[in-house]
This record gives structure tokens, C-alpha cells and sequence, in this order.
């Protein structure tokens, strides 16, 4: 790992002034949220070459090597970052209002694991928060920074997915709302425009029970190999409605569909869950990696969404 | 929760049943929970580590690493990163084309006109900053061409395959000691034989045959690799290093770059963990050339890739094992190979195929013998030392199998181990006559502490429990010295080369000087190794500082309270045998009152004398080993024995594997300090979990390292680890070591990953001849057992 590279950096005050300065800097901006994807992902990049034509005040002095400078940059540059927690009103408040929870993009991992709403309605989204990284990563990362950066195995992403959140996010253009499930487009792809940040999240509890579980080798400090999350609403025994949202099996946070189907109308008998499981993980498409194989994890989604689906029952 | 005063309240009692009725020494200070000398410095963020020294005007330096794991360099132009403002000098292999080694010098400091490896080091730069230097190595052009690399060290032994060290015939080493074999990619042929072995299987009722695959696996000490160096006139080579063999890195440096020993000088820094990783000079030796040609004090500090690519890792080990059986569980013969997956250099790796080999068939008294041990190149990072040498993968398949032979001849497995094991007196495979043999204690502790108290059932979970007990030789023939000097105002200097590399060998050194001299500890201050003036050691390694180093410092205690007796005798006129010693002072026998401390009595007076003791330790009788049997007289000083037992719960639907109590006993001879004992015991289990259930270097088909971080390399947490308790032998002290020391930095490591194996089994039925035992291995082997149903 390499040092950071070095950028110039903007605390903006306001989020009409964080808006300016990302329509200025276009695709040379980089939001800062909580860092803890960033800053590292900064440090890692490898170096690429890249030459060039004009002569920069530097090489003036040099005057024959003007034309052949060839440039060192990291493939992941940081040339202008804009940290958005100095914005007024500080965007990390969690709030509840009827049924809604309004959960703010810069609220931190900690935050939401500890937040007594949350705990409530959205067991599975504090567990989520709660078991993300080490203690010191969840006390920056932020769960908008989390779903910015559109990783199909981010801790909280496919929580969301069967949580059914909306995302408010912001620009010069005005506000607007995506549904969860049409903000993931690929690995590190969302539909954010350029000049839009994530302001909120919007979470409805309408009774539903839910939980959260993942697989990986170590007990913390550890990446999602495979993460489960139901969320179910259910007429005493018999199921109403289901979502089950499936991380690090595709090339986005997934529904696992045909098992949420299975599930509606049914009496959640031992035998229903466990056909249940066994669909999620036909839904599930994921790549061997050194992180485990293909089978390997199609095997825990169906072990993974048993074990979900009782834990939220209970 | 167990409060603090309850722990201290345990820790007490322990202590005081610790050496009840026991043979191991105790006495004031050794054997006593002495805190660690170290522990303040360490705690307070005070210590010096090899990252922290800085020179003024010093540069900073990266190196530009190999894309290829076989190739030749067609083109290498480092103009355009000399052209870089802030770069200072650029350093290749045709300036400096010196080969160098510890065993055998096969080692490139950067590749000459081949890379053996992907992360082989083509160029180095030194630069202004940090940042320059890393822009600088993309600015350095490389071409290659190809050659076909070798990646499996079965398939790198055979006749046609490509050749790392085609020159192998013309390098330096040991002679007598190693055996490498020019013109194949064999480094060593370890060959030992007893008895008759094919007449051991004939005599067999039974004859089982396992192999066992094991992985390259790194030190990842929490300190990376770090040292500063600068050349003054005359190329006066000084250099600050975090390093485990002061003297062995100057050796190397010598041997590459021709300079005399005497022209360089190694201080040792702080080191933040070591394991092996350490003992040999890698960062020092590239940083060198850049020091030589700026002159200016040059820093080289590995980022943790570096550690992997370009330090040592451990050897991966491919091992197959025939043991022929008695109903009654008595071996009658032991048939054994070895390939060491060595990497591209063999220098250090060619004497874990020697010890590790002669070690291959565990403490056991097995009458006939035949072992082969081969250690080979691959394309692939170095492999050298690492905690256990050797003996922690021998002892996976070894161990497994003595608890399947147990199974299948329906005995207990600690049974099948007791009727097999050395004992007091027995000849060693090796030839050997062994003395200190506390592994039937070391059984018999294990198995009453899992029995005493075994955990309960979980639901859903499967529970197992399983032991695994080892030998771990140390080095023979090697030297040790101290010396100790008595300062004006009574303050006592210690000088000793072994690294304090968190084992707490600065502490046990201070001990049993202490003992010696009656005096506490805090009135010793040790001084880190500096080639220039400490005394020569060989390395911190093999666990030989207590043994070795410990008497060269008891040694030199001894040499310094023969020369207070002698003057106390003088300034007191009575003849010596009239002058007491105790508490640090010295008076004439019946008048205490006249007592003087070591100050007075050799510097006070009219004829001031420094005291100034030395000692110097070695194993006389230490012996190579015959190249065609592998017999000698002792190719160890001593043997450490050692069992871990471990309880485990398998979860069959995932195959999740939950280490939840690990204990251990280890024969370590006398225990010179048991807190910093159990602390090597406690760090070791930590370690033996990672290599059981996680760690692995993983490499694509063109050998390129796809987990050099520790994203993908994953090392317990504190989370992963479980209960531990630790004992002790007390019944098998050594007759040569100080107060009857061995060493046990390595053997601690050495059943760890067998014991978890067989606690698997044992849990669910599920044998696994490969580690790491993740999930993913275990759930396969769950599943094919089902299916073979």
C-alpha cells in the first residue's frame, strides 16, 4: 500500500456549496463520506503511465524533455475531494416520523447499529451495521458511503434490498427518490447522475420481522462472502409478503425471487423454508473467487436463508 | 465475568503449585513471574522500531518488482525514472551481481539478466520522498521474454523441468552439511536410514499411507521489514535494522558486495515480531547499492506486499508417509518423503529439508527408519525459516495418522502415542542419545486437563476433541557469547546478540544473570546487538537463545563474581574461600558489616580494576549427519517435546470449524520465567489457528500472489481466538542447559494445527490432509463422505 495521493480538499458548508463544487470538478470530484472505502482504495491503486503533450510550467525549464514528460498517476486518483461532513444541518441524524425512518446518509455504522428505532423495527439493518468491519471502520463508515460505493458484497446493500429503503438523493437539479431496487446497476455502478450525492434513506416499518446473516472465514474484520437478509410479513402463520435480499452472490445485491414467491401464502413449516432456501440459492449467481467458490456459495445462501427466515420468524 | 483480582487471585495459585515437589530449578529470580524488562518501553510507544530511525538527509526507497515468474530481461532503461526530479540513483543487477546466502548462496540482490519469480526485484530507487520513489518505479522499462516457469515442486523435480539455478553446481555452501544436486532444481537430499525398513513392513500387521499437502503461509509479523543504511568513507558499511540475525545479515551483505566484516556494522532496532521472517538479510541487502552509489543514509521499509513477495514465507510441503504397525500399536517402520516447496531461493530452506526431514516421524521410537527430504525450487517466493521449522506440517499428517492407526486398531490414541515415544536414554532416529525427555508428561498433562473439564455440547454443532504431540530439535554446533561489565555506580551492562524479538529473551537473560549474581533484575540493563560490540551470537532462531545464549550470559555472570571474588579477597586480605557473596555484595567471612557491593569492591580503593566478565557456550560434541544415512553423534544441543489438545465445534451445514478451548503442555526443560512462557504458548495458539483454518498464499496459474494483503490473508482476530491453558513438564529438566533450560519458541507452534485436525475428525468424521481446514475444505469432505454412504 502506497501513501494517499495528493488532492485538494473541500468542506463545504452548505449543500448548495458541496453542489457548485461538484458541478465544477465533474468526474475529477470525489465524495468524502466516512473514507473508509476511498481513502484505501486510494492507497492501493496501482500507478499507471500516462504521457504527455503540453509542456507545464515545471518542464519550461527543462525545455527538451517538454514533449516526452510521461506522467505517473494512480488508476485510482484522488484530485479534488469533498467532504460533505461539515454540511449544516448535519446530514447523520436518524429520524423517526409516524412510520417512516429517515435514516441520514452520513449515519455512521455505530450510529445505527446502537439506534433504538432501528433496533426495533430493523433488527436485521443494525445487526448489519453492527458486524461491518472492525469497531474503529464502523465508527467513520458511513451507510451512504456504503451504498455509494455499489459493492455487491457492502454489509448493509441487500439488507436494504429487503427493507425495501428509498434513496433521496440530492443535486443542483433538485431532489429525488430511487427505489432501492433500481440503484444498483453493477459492481461499483449505481444510478447516481454526476453531481448527485445520497441524502437520506427512507425506511417504512409496516410489521414486518426481519433478520441478517453472513457468511465469512473470521469473526470480524472480514468482507461478506455471502449475506442473507429476510424480511417477512406475516398473517399469523402464513406469510403475507417476503423479501429476500442475497450480497456477494452477483454482480449486484440481489432479490432472491423465485424463493420470495415460494414463500407467499404458505404456512412457514420447516419443509416450506427450507424449498425456500433451496430456490434462493437457484437465484443466487455467483463467481468462485479465493474468497470461495461458486458452489461453495450457492450452498451457504441455501444454508444462510434457512437459518434467516427462522431467525426472523422467532 | 472473572474480575482482575480473581485472575491475579488464579495466576497466585498457579504459581504456587507451579514447581511443588518438581525437579525443574527454582530459585529467586529464575523461575519466578518476573515482569517483562521490555514491557514499559513497548506499552508506552517508546521503543524504537527499524521504521522509526531516521537520519538526516536520509532517502527513501521502493523497488521496482518483476511482472514475470520466469524471464529473461530483454530491456531494462531506467532513464526516464533517473530523470525524475527528486530521484537520487537507481540500482540494478548488473551493477551489483554478487550472489549471497545463508546455507546456500543462491540469492540474486536483484535480478541479474533472469527473474525467478512474479515480485522478483529488477531495480531499486532512492529518492527524496516516498512519493517520488513510487512514481519512479513506474517509470523504469522493462521488456522479457518468457521462459516456462515452474510452479509444483512434484513437477519441478522431474528431469525435464526448466531450470531456476542452472549455475546450482558452482554456488558456495555448507559443505557436509547440505547436499543439493546441480543440474536438477533440487537444492538438498536430506537421506536418512535405520535399520531395515522393508523388513519393518514385512514384520507389520498393519501399514497405512497418507499424504499430506500443506501451503506456503507467511510470518506476517506486525512489524514489516524495516532498516536504514549508510555508507561512510571508505565504505564503511552502518546500518540500522529490525532484525533476528545481526551477524547473519552482515555475513550476507559481506558475501554480496565483498566487503569485509569488519567494514560493517549491524545495530539492531526494536523488533516488532520476527517468527523467522528476520533472519536473514533481504530489505537490508536491497537497500545497500542505493546507499553506495547516493551516499546518503538510504531507508528501505517493506509495505506488507513486500513482506510477502520479498521477505521468506514458509515452504509449502508436500509429504507422504508409510508407517507399518503392530496390533498392539508399536511402529516397526517408517517410510518418509519430503518435497519442500522451497521457491526461488533455497539458501535458508534447504536446512528445514534437513532437520525438518530427520524430525518427520515425531517422537517416536520407531526401529526401522527410511526418510527422504528435498527441498526444491519453484518460481515462487523464497520459503525459509519459520516458528517450528519444519515440524508443525510434518507433524499435520504425522499426528493424523498415529490417531487413525489408534482408530483402527481400536486403542486410545494417547495409548498408541505412550507405547510409541522416546524416552530418557533412547537413541534418536538420528543416532543420537537422548536426554530430557518429558513427553509422557506432557501427554498426561493434556489429557487431564481436556478430560477434567470438557466443554459442554451446542446445539446444531458437532464437538470434538483431539491431540497432537511433537519434537522440536535446535541447532548444535553453533556459538554463543555474552559478556557483562560492572559499571562505576554498581549498574550492570549485559551483552548479548539475541534479538528481543517478543519471545522475552531480553527478561529470561536478565534472570539468570540475577541468579548468578544475587542482584535484581533492574539492576542489569541489556544492550541491543550491535555487530561492532556485542559479542558474536549465531542467530535468534531454532529456540536456542535460552540454551545457548542463556549459558553464555550465566557463563559471563560466573566469570564476573570469580573476578569480585578475587579482588575481595585482595582489598579484604582473607584467602578467597573466606569471601561470602550474596545480595549483590561481597564481604570476609564472619563480618557481614564490612560488606561492599561489586562497584566498591572493583573499582573503589586505590587500584580500581574494571570487572569485565565473558562467556562463551557451545555444544562440544555436536555432529553433522552422515550424507547417506543421516546418523551422528548429536545434530541437536537438545529436544523440546510437546502436546496440544483442542475442542472444536463443526457446524456440518456450512463446515464452519469453531476452535473453542486449546491446551497445551510443552517440555521445555526448567521454565525460567512462566508468565513470558505462557505468553509464548498463548501466541502460539493464536498463530497454529491462523496456519490451521485460514492461512494460505494463494497464486494464479502465471504465479502471480492473488491475497498480499491482509484483505484476502486472513490472520485470527481476537474474536477467533478460544479458552487457552497452558502447563509445563517439570520432571525433565537439561543437564547442560542453565538451571536445566531448553528453549520453546518453536515447539509451541508445532502440534497446533494437527491437534484442531484431529479434534475435527474426531467431531465429525471428517479427515482433511491439507490445510488450512476452512469451512469450504471441511463442508466438501462432509458432503463426499455422505455421498460415499
Amino acid at each position: 500500500m502506497n501513501k494517499l495521493s495528493e488532492f485538494d480538499y473541500y468542506e463545504p458548508a452548505t449543500l448548495a456549496e458541496a453542489y457548485d463544487l461538484l458541478e465544477k470538478f465533474g468526474t475529477e470530484a470525489k465524495v468524502l463520506a466516512g473514507g473508509t472505502d476511498m481513502l484505501v482504495m486510494n492507497k492501493k491503486s496501482a500507478f499507471a503511465k500516462v504521457e504527455k503533450s503540453d509542456c507545464n510550467v515545471h518542464n519550461r525549464l527543462i525545455a527538451d524533455t517538454c514533449a516526452t514528460t510521461t506522467e505517473v498517476k494512480r488508476v485510482y486518483d484522488l484530485k479534488n475531494v469533498i467532504n460533505l461532513k461539515k454540511i449544516k444541518p448535519i446530514l447523520n441524524e436518524i429520524a423517526v416520523k409516524g412510520d417512516k425512518l429517515t435514516i441520514g446518509a452520513l449515519a455512521t455504522m455505530t450510529q445505527i447499529n446502537l439506534n433504538e428505532s432501528v433496533k426495533k423495527h430493523f433488527p436485521a439493518l443494525a445487526a448489519a451495521a453492527g458486524r461491518m468491519g472492525s469497531p474503529l471502520v464502523r465508527n467513520i463508515a458511513t451507510m451512504g458511503g456504503n451504498v455509494a460505493n455499489s459493492s455487491p458484497a457492502g454489509e448493509t446493500l441487500f439488507v436494504l434490498l429487503a427493507l425495501e429503503a428509498k434513496v433521496l438523493v440530492g443535486g443542483k437539479a433538485g431532489n429525488r427518490t430511487i427505489d432501492i431496487n433500481d440503484f444498483f446497476v453493477h459492481v461499483g455502478k449505481n444510478s447516481l447522475k454526476p453531481g448527485e450525492i445520497i441524502l437520506a434513506f427512507e425506511l417504512e416499518s409496516t410489521g414486518s420481522c426481519n433478520a441478517y446473516k453472513r457468511f465469512s472465514p473470521r469473526h470480524s474484520m472480514d468482507l461478506v462472502v455471502v449475506g442473507v437478509c429476510a424480511n417477512l410479513w406475516m398473517d399469523g402463520k402464513v406469510c403475507k409478503k417476503a423479501n429476500i435480499g442475497l450480497g456477494a452472490v452477483a454482480i449486484t445485491p440481489i432479490h432472491a425471487v423465485s424463493a420470495e414467491k415460494y414463500l407467499v401464502g404458505k404456512e412457514l413449516t420447516d419443509d416450506v423454508i427450507k424449498e425456500a432456501a433451496k430456490l434462493a440459492a437457484g437465484d443466487a449467481k455467483p463467481i468462485s473467487d479465493i474468497r470461495a467458490s461458486a458452489e461453495y456459495r450457492t450452498h451457504l445462501v441455501e444454508v444462510l436463508t434457512k437459518r434467516t427466515i427462522k431467525e426472523a420468524l422467532a | 465475568m472473572i474480575t482482575n483480582k480473581q485472575i491475579l487471585k488464579i495466576l497466585d495459585e498457579k504459581q504456587d503449585t507451579f514447581y511443588k515437589g518438581k525437579q525443574n530449578y527454582v530459585g529467586k529470580y529464575v523461575g519466578q513471574r518476573v515482569p517483562r524488562v521490555d514491557a514499559y518501553e513497548k506499552v508506552t510507544g517508546r521503543l524504537k522500531f527499524g521504521a522509526d530511525v531516521e537520519l538526516p538527509n536520509q532517502l527513501i526507497s521502493r523497488l521496482k518488482r518483476s511482472t514475470h515468474a520466469h524471464a529473461k530481461i530483454t530491456r531494462l532503461d531506467t532513464s526516464k525514472a533517473e530523470a525524475l526530479p527528486g530521484v537520487v540513483t537507481v540500482a540494478t543487477g548488473k551493477e551489483f551481481n554478487g550472489l549471497t546466502g545463508c546455507y546456500l548462496n543462491d540469492s540474486h540482490v536483484y535480478a541479474i539478466d533472469r527473474v525467478l519469480w512474479v515480485g522478483d526485484i529488477v531495480a531499486a530507487v532512492a529518492a527524496e520522498t516516498a512519493e517520488i520513489a513510487e512514481k519512479a518505479v513506474e517509470l523504469i522499462e522493462i521488456e522479457y521474454e518468457d521462459m516456462t516457469p515452474v510452479f509444483d515442486a512434484i513437477e519441478a523435480m522431474k528431469p525435464d523441468a526448466p531450470l531456476l539455478h542452472p549455475n546450482l553446481g558452482s554456488y558456495k555452501w555448507l559443505k557436509g552439511f547440505l547436499f543439493p544436486k546441480p543440474g536438477t532444481n533440487i537444492a538438498n537430499h536430506f537421506k536418512l536410514r535405520k535399520g531395515d525398513v522393508e523388513k519393518g513392513f514385512a514384520e507389520a500387521d498393519y501399514i497405512f499411507e497418507d499424504t499430506l499437502s500443506v501451503p506456503m503461509v507467511q510470518h506476517t509479523p506486525m512489524e514489516s521489514h524495516a532498516c536504514v543504511v549508510q555508507v561512510e568513507a571508505g565504505n564503511q558499511v552502518e546500518m540500522w535494522a529490525c532484525t533476528q540475525g545481526p551477524f547473519l545479515v552482515r555475513q550476507m551483505i559481506s558475501d554480496a558486495f565483498n566487503i569485509p566484516l569488519n567494514k560493517i556494522r549491524v545495530h539492531t532496532t526494536g523488533v516488532g515480531g520476527g517468527f523467522g521472517a528476520k533472519l536473514i538479510a533481504k530489505n537490508e541487502l536491497y537497500a545497500i547499492p542505493l546507499a553506495l552509489k547516493s551516499h546518503r543514509p538510504v531507508k528501505m521499509a517493506f509495505n506488507r506486499s513486500e513482506e510477502f513477495l520479498n521477505t521468506f514465507v514458509r515452504q509449502g510441503l508436500i509429504m507422504k508417509m508409510k508407517t507399518g504397525v503392530k496390533k498392539n500399536g508399536k511402529m516397526v517402520a517408517r517410510k518418509i518423503e519430503c518435497i519442500w516447496d522451497g521457491g526461488a531461493f533455497c539458501d535458508y530452506g534447504v536446512s528445514i529439508a534437513r532437520s525438518g526431514g530427520y524430525a518427520s516421524a515425531g517422537p517416536y521410537d520407531v526401529e526401522n527408519l527410511w526418510i527422504d527430504s528435498y527441498c526444491v525450487y519453484t518460481n515462487k517466493p523464497s520459503g525459509g525459516a519459520y516458528r517450528g521449522f519444519g515440524v508443525p506440517e510434518a507433524a499435520t499428517v504425522e499426528e493424523q495418522q498415529i490417531d487413525m492407526i489408534a482408530e483402527r486398531l481400536g486403542i486410545p490414541a494417547t495409548e498408541m502415542r505412550r507405547i510409541n515415544f522416546y524416552h530418557e536414554g533412547d537413541t534418536h532416529a538420528t543416532g543420537m542419545k537422548l536426554h530430557s525427555v518429558g513427553c509422557e508428561e506432557c501427554l498426561d498433562k493434556v489429557t487431564t486437563m481436556l478430560e477434567k473439564t470438557p466443554l459442554k455440547p451446542k446445539e446444531g454443532k458437532l464437538y470434538g476433541a483431539g491431540q497432537a504431540h511433537v519434537h522440536k530439535f535446535t541447532a548444535h554446533t553453533v556459538a554463543a557469547s555474552a559478556v557483562l561489565k560492572i559499571n562505576e555506580d554498581n549498574s550492570i551492562l549485559l551483552y548479548h546478540a539475541v534479538s528481543e524479538i517478543g519471545q522475552g529473551s531480553q527478561t529470561v537473560m536478565q534472570q539468570i544473570v540475577s541468579e548468578v549474581l544475587d542482584v535484581p533484575i533492574d539492576q542489569i540493563q541489556s544492550v541491543k546487538a550491535d555487530t561492532h560490540f556485542t559479542p558474536y551470537a549465531w542467530q535468534t532462531a531454532a529456540s536456542k537463545a535460552t540454551f545457548f545464549d542463556g549459558n553464555a550470559c550465566k557463563y559471563a555472570a560466573e566469570n564476573a563474581k570469580k573476578q569480585l571474588i578475587e579482588l575481595a579477597a585482595i582489598r579484604f586480605d582473607v584467602p578467597q574461600e573466606d569471601v561470602e557473596f550474596g545480595g549483590g555484595k561481597l564481604w570476609p567471612k564472619g563480618k557481614p558489616e564490612s560488606a561492599q557491593n561489586f562497584a566498591q569492591v572493583s573499582m573503589g580503593g586505590s587500584f580500581p580494576k574494571a570487572v569485565f566478565g565473558h562467556g562463551i557456550f557451545t555444544v562440544e560434541d555436536g555432529s553433522g549427519l552422515d550424507e547417506q544415512t543421516g546418523q551422528g553423534n548429536r545434530c541437536s544441543a537438545f529436544w523440546m517435546f510437546g502436546g496440544q489438545g483442542a475442542e472444536v465445534y463443526v457446524d456440518t451445514e456450512t463446515g464452519e470449524v469453531e476452535l473453542a478451548r486449546m491446551v497445551a503442555c510443552h517440555d521445555v526443560g526448567t521454565v525460567i520465567n512462566p508468565t513470558t512462557a505462557e505468553g509464548q504458548l498463548e501466541g502460539s495458539v493464536a498463530q497454529g489457528l491462523g496456519i490451521a483454518m485460514f492461512e494460505e498464499m494463494h497464486f494464479d496459474e502465471k504465479g502471480k500472489l492473488l491475497n498480499d494483503s491482509f484483505t484476502d490473508y486472513h490472520l485470527p482476530t481476537t474474536l477467533d481466538m478460544p479458552l487457552i491453558e497452558t502447563d509445563f513438564a517439570v520432571n525433565s529438566p537439561h543437564k547442560e542447559g542453565p538451571y536445566g533450560a531448553k528453549g520453546m519458541g518453536e515447539p509451541a507452534l508445532g502440534p497446533t494445527a494437527a491437534a484442531i485436525a484431529n479434534a475435527v475428525y474426531n467431531a465429525c468424521g471428517v479427515r482433511l490432509f491439507a490445510l488450512p481446514l476452512t469451512s469450504e475444505r471441511v463442508w466438501k469432505a462432509l458432503k463426499d463422505k455422505e455421498v460415499q454412504k
